[in-house]
């Protein structure tokens, strides 16, 4: 689509690779979903920390000595820590599971290497270490919009690139009615399904696919509006009675399906 | 598979963002323009409060004659900043409709859209009037049930700990539904702008239709654009946040004579000032992205509800 930037890759093996950039909407999605499964374990560990460092220190206050350094050294593991589970949030997942976080999981978009391979364990790394830096002053944000593939600082040192993971088609699994099967088997004699375009057919196709998740009058308008003009176009002169309109769209569905594999060798 | 006219599935949240970002990117000079309009129509009303304001520093020894004219000043004053008002919606509605037109990809040209939606000035004021009069009275009756509730919670659960919890999430359920609202009301003046012979009630009929049982992506589509133009709002803030630093040097009473005190307030005055001009000039850049974004979410919601993309080619 005409607003999103397409790449094509190659790869070590010379194979041209299309991949679509994943842009900015749906990395700061990803980002908002993972900065707030990260906040949790964050506070989960703080709380966690904290719960510990008292009860060391009220048993090291039982002991007696000289103790008074040791909250500022747990505090400082502590901060260490948790900068260790900020980044390694990212580089865990992202090795894990090639190249996805949950956010971008969820987000449907994937980092890969600028050859189109999987990223590894220093891709990773490098992204999720300089990702403080992007996020000083939303700077990835401005990287993002103005390098021509979308890469914030860490993209540029690691060398990687991030895409929209292709999602396949949703399998066309429609139930169709008996009457619009018996109805199809009609139309190949009654109507001129030759002038039927591989355009048309991917309209009905679509409404078909998606009529069950559309508004109900929104729906009936389209299906006859759809119906009408086919009907035109294959030159039949009426429609058989007692025929819905979306009826009539699963019979040419089916009719247009069964002419294609009948012209098409094997 | 052949090109096909419904190569516009509907579209995730992120690229529902990112879409409205790059179609304000390919136009940016027009939207800029327009959206500069609009800021100059919204801040006219203010502008001209200054001459009389300069006026009034010579009248002050003729107590009568400067409130006569401060009656006449607001009374016409009204009248402008409803105009103008109106104006600057219609302005940027301007935007959505031709961003409408680029996703059909039947574009219009700015003259015939300033043609078709100039007759529907007072609309665009309806719309946008009913929206907040609608969003205000959600905002009552929430506060009202969630008063209600903590005060029947309080009396019944005399725990502290208990009766603030339950505070709190009353406080984030209300939040919640508020926002809920708001999504169901994001977009009438697209709709207005889009679809002709429509007036201002249908306008925020067919938003809510339309929204149905997606008010969770609109909202987290607006959010998410919200996320992005982040970075320009804490710009924005940057002189508001620095001249507060000296605020906190105050002493606890502070002796309105002294020298510092005056500098201090002044420079806090200072940083304000420019804070707010910041952000109305960032405000010319945001308002074409938001349009765009609220365009696109109305375009794949009428996609995804209603069909909108499937139409079999003229022959």
């Amino acid at each position: 689509m005409r607003f999103f930037k397409q790449i094509s890759l190659s790869t070590p093996e010379s194979v041209e690779l299309e991949f679509t950039l994943a842009g900015i909407g749906n990395r700061a999605f990803a980002l908002l979903i993972d900065y707030n499964i990260m906040g949790l374990i964050q506070g989960v560990f703080i709380v966690l920390w904290g719960w510990f460092s008292s009860g060391l220190l009220s048993n090291l206050e039982n002991s007696g000595g000289d103790y008074s350094a040791v909250p500022i050294w747990l505090a400082a593991i502590g901060f260490l820590a948790s900068f260790v589970i900020f980044t390694g949030y990212f580089a865990f997942f992202e090795v894990l599971w090639q190249g996805q976080t949950p956010g971008k999981r969820l987000v449907k978009i994937r980092v890969i290497r600028e050859d189109g391979s999987p990223i590894g364990m220093a891709q990773a790394t490098l992204r999720s270490l300089l990702r403080p830096i992007d996020d000083f002053f939303f700077a990835g944000v401005f990287f993002i919009l103005f390098n021509s593939r979308e890469k914030r600082v860490g993209d540029l040192v690691a060398g990687t690139i991030v895409i929209q993971e292709e999602r396949p088609d949703p399998k066309a699994n429609f139930v169709f009615s008996k009457r619009a099967e018996e109805l199809a088997i009609e139309l190949t004699t009654m109507a001129n399904l030759q002038e039927l375009l591989p355009d048309d057919f991917a309209v009905v196709r679509s409404y078909l696919q998606r009529r069950s998740r559309m508004a109900t009058r929104a729906r009936n308008d389209l299906s006859m509006q759809l119906a009408r003009q086919l009907k035109t176009l294959i030159q039949l002169e009426a429609v058989p009675p007692n025929t819905t309109s979306d009826q009539f769209l699963e019979a040419i569905y089916l009719a247009y399906q069964k002419q294609v594999d009948g012209i098409e060798p094997g | 598979m052949a090109r096909s006219s419904s190569s516009m599935p509907s579209m995730s949240i992120g690229n529902v963002v990112s879409a409205g970002l790059r179609l304000y990117g390919t136009h940016l000079k027009q939207y800029l323009k327009i959206a500069l309009t609009a800021t100059g129509w919204a801040l006219l009303p203010w502008l001209v409060l200054i001459p009389p304001l300069l006026l009034s520093l010579g009248m002050l020894d003729t107590p009568g004659r400067l409130i006569l004219m401060w009656l006449v000043v607001v009374l016409v004053w009204v009248f402008l900043l409803v105009f103008c008002l109106a104006k600057s919606l219609m302005h940027t509605a301007t935007i959505a409709r031709l961003a409408y037109g680029e996703l059909r990809e039947q574009p219009e040209t700015l003259k015939e859209v300033q043609a078709e939606l100039a007759p529907r000035l007072w609309k665009f004021l309806r719309v946008w009037f009913f929206v907040v009069v609608l969003l205000f009275g959600v905002n009552i009756g929430v506060s009202f049930v969630q008063t209600f509730l903590g005060g029947v919670i309080g009396f019944l659960w005399r725990n502290e700990a208990i009766a603030a919890a339950i505070a709190g999430i009353l406080q984030l359920l209300g939040m919640g539904l508020y926002l809920w609202f708001t999504a169901r009301w994001s977009i009438p003046d697209v709709a207005m702008a889009v679809e002709n012979n429509k007036n201002s009630t249908d306008s925020i009929i067919r938003s809510w239709e339309l929204t149905e049982g997606s008010a969770f992506q609109v909202l987290s589509a607006l959010f998410v654009a919200w996320l992005i133009t982040l970075p320009l709002y804490a710009i924005s803030m940057i002189p508001l946040f620095g001249s507060m630093i000296p605020l906190t040097q105050l002493g606890r009473d502070p002796n309105p004579n002294d020298g510092a005190y005056l500098q201090i307030m002044g420079s806090f005055l200072i940083g304000v000032s420019l804070s707010s001009l910041l952000s109305i000039f960032f405000g010319i850049f945001t308002v074409p992205f938001w349009q765009s974004v609220k365009t696109l979410i109305y375009f794949d919601l009428r996609n995804r509800r209603e069909g909108a993309d499937l139409k079999l080619r003229d022959r």
